[in-house]
């Protein structure tokens, strides 16, 4: 079966829509049905008076976020691509907090932010509480920070090396960076601050913990509160619309930058020959970048103290639950991956509408898609389906980035190899298994890693679903976190942070071999 | 002239150039062959300044511009063209704007006279408000 063929469209269409469609459609239907009975509940779309105010301060503090993080990680990655060679170790361990979820981070920062209160307390200095916008702001900068500066950097790789150099020619290092190298990564760089503002619209779990209302956390409360799955969709849109106009312009930047194969190896601005205030700022943000490490590292590490394999033990059912919704969410975005790419991968009007259809998921807050895989699996008689709710929910959120990811890859493949092995591959369909997925095969492994790390950290959708006497990892953790047991969050942290790494190190190093074989 | 002691490049930990003594008197055409992979385009850029030598010196009418591991003498400080294989026209730019950025060191009305000149020159006058990405692609 070739993948343009009218049976591949008809499977990726209808992967697509059972896995991105149904819950939506359940909603809509939902919303819809709500409103015929009261149409009085069309309000709740229309935010005003505190809503409108939630609105505002959620639009601030993801705005406010994603400029900072845009600013710091540009800045930051400018730094890091001449350590390469044997200080490369030292610029990947920068990069291993993309892999813990927010809330550990918070943990780490609130800690920081104790010890440095009490260190100034000695001195007869009170500072205020680490609490309330600032707070939020800070750790969500750091949380998103070393993404937006790998995104940077592949930005960096992205650019044509003969275009810098023909800049270098002809002007000082500064402005080459500042008239042809920054220019010409400002679409990629943009998308990531878009993408780290749409993250932390939906995100509930760092503005609770600060004490920030947030509309994600109103659409969570109202829902404890009412139980009506409409009044959440229905208050949802300004979120989502807000979400799609970001999202839109944003994907196919990274996508194309993660996807596209380096240029060079250690491509860097020239760093090290730009003026001294440049060099000033980036070694600044490289030191944040290292700050956050190390903050996290520490933090962690004083779980040892504890009765570690005591907590892991009686967290060992939580461990178990996230490991088995991540392997599963991973295969399911995997299957659709294959399945979707080659019909968004070129323009047309069904590549279109797969496209919108697959970015609502991600524009969606945590709460409102939990309550959609709610309506699916209320359809759906049996017991089994409440124990497959979670994963397809993981899958509904985030199976999007892989097929987009791999839709990007595929757009800019070399079509003609492809032809090739169609022509001399004497088997039928053998072409798709020696030259067709081999090609996607890097991708796939990088978008595999982002869907098992964004699963495994995933909070907001999980507390909807999980089914009673269940709960992933990252829910036990969040809870310890308010109750305030430190002790027992820095142990199982630690081991949430090195089972993130089991399981991303094999896709990490398969995906470095698939790009040097590809 | 140009002078290269003792010039070895070294890229990604593998040997490109070793041990290379070049002189290049005023005036003087010299052509540089050798199979693919020689390093042919590194010693090019090594000469311009876009890479810095692992080992040895370049030096430019006798003043040192390149050590090993360190670049003294900024590319756009030694005077040197280069024609790059893609054209290396940067597609944010439009035409006009491409011509101007090599001539930045000059006050801004004489780079727009000669900026005119030379796309009168090559007969592109007309294009000098395209943006070089939709110019290249025709």
């Amino acid at each position: 079966m070739a993948t343009g063929s009218r049976w591949w469209r008809i499977a990726g269409t209808v992967a697509a829509l059972a896995v991105f469609g149904l819950p939506l459609l359940a909603l809509g239907l939902d919303a819809i049905r709500s409103l015929t009975v009261n149409p009085a509940l069309a309000h709740l779309a229309i935010p005003s008076g505190r809503t409108l105010v939630l609105l505002a301060r959620t639009c601030a503090l993801a705005g406010a976020t994603a400029i900072l993080c845009l600013v710091a990680g540009t800045t930051a990655s400018l730094a890091l691509p001449r350590a390469s060679g044997r200080m490369g170790w030292l610029r990947m361990a920068l990069f291993v907090p993309i892999v813990i979820p927010p809330y550990i981070h918070a943990l780490a920062w609130m800690r920081a932010a104790e010890w440095f209160r009490r260190m100034v307390a000695v001195a007869g200095v009170r500072l205020p509480a680490f609490q309330g916008f600032g707070a939020a702001l800070w750790v969500q900068g750091m949380v998103y920070l070393p993404l937006t500066a790998g995104i940077a950097l592949a930005a960096w790789s992205m650019i044509d090396p003969q275009l810098e150099d023909a800049a270098l020619m002809r002007g000082s290092q500064d402005r080459s960076l500042w008239r042809v190298v920054l220019p010409l990564a400002r679409p990629v760089l943009l998308s990531g601050a878009l993408l780290v503002f749409v993250l932390c619209m939906g995100d509930l779990a760092i503005p609770s913990l600060f004490s920030v209302n947030t509309y994600a956390l109103e659409l969570y409360a109202r829902f404890s509160a009412t139980g009506r799955i409409s009044d959440v969709t229905l208050m949802a849109v300004p979120i989502v619309l807000i979400g799609l106009a970001a999202l839109v312009p944003a994907i196919r930047s990274i996508s194309a930058a993660v996807s596209a194969p380096s240029t060079r190896e250690g491509v860097a601005p020239g760093f090290w020959r730009s003026s001294r205030w440049t060099r000033c700022l980036c070694v600044g943000a490289v030191c944040l970048l290292a700050a956050d490490t190390a903050g996290l590292c520490a933090s962690m590490l004083s779980g040892l103290r504890g009765a570690l394999w005591t907590a892991v033990v009686d967290a060992a059912p939580s461990v178990w639950v996230s490991v088995r919704m991540a392997l599963f969410a991973c295969a399911l975005s995997m299957i659709l991956a294959i399945a979707v790419a080659p019909l968004i991968s070129h323009p047309g009007p069904q590549g279109w509408s797969l496209c919108a259809l697959i970015l609502i998921p991600l524009a969606l807050p945590g709460p409102v898609a939990g309550t959609g895989a709610l309506l699916v699996g209320g359809v759906v008689h049996g017991e089994w389906i409440a124990q497959v709710t979670p994963a397809l929910l993981m899958a509904f959120r985030f199976a999007p980035f892989a097929c987009l990811m791999t839709g990007a890859r595929l757009a800019r493949a070399d079509m003609d190899a492809v032809d090739a092995g169609r022509v001399f591959e004497r088997r039928r369909g053998n072409w798709m298994f020696r030259v067709w997925l081999p090609m996607l095969l890097p991708v796939l492994m990088a978008a595999i890693l982002v869907v098992a790390i964004l699963v495994v950290g995933e909070v907001g959708g999980s507390l909807m679903v999980m089914p009673p006497g269940q709960q992933p990892l990252s829910i036990t953790i969040y809870n310890y976190l308010h109750y305030g047991a430190s002790g027992t969050v820095s142990t199982l942290c630690l081991a949430l942070f090195v089972g993130v790494l089991l399981l991303t190190i094999p896709g990490f190093v398969s995906w470095r071999r698939a790009w040097r074989l590809t | 002239m140009i002078e290269c002691t003792g010039l070895g490049v070294a890229l990604g930990g593998r040997a490109i150039l070793s041990n290379l003594e070049l002189t290049v008197a005023d005036g003087e055409r010299i052509v540089v062959m050798g199979r693919s992979g020689a390093g042919k385009t590194t010693l090019l850029r090594v000469l311009a300044g876009l890479v810095a030598p692992s080992e040895g010196s370049v030096r430019l009418d006798g003043k040192l511009a390149s050590t090993a591991g360190n670049i003294r003498m900024e590319p756009s400080r030694r005077d040197i063209g280069f024609v790059f294989q893609a054209g290396a026209l940067w597609p944010h730019m439009t035409v006009a704007q491409n011509v101007l950025y090599g001539l930045g060191d000059l006050p801004r009305p004489e780079a727009r006279r000669r900026m005119t000149e030379a796309l009168e020159a090559c007969k592109v006058a007309d294009l000098a408000l395209r943006c070089t990405s939709s110019w290249t692609n025709r």
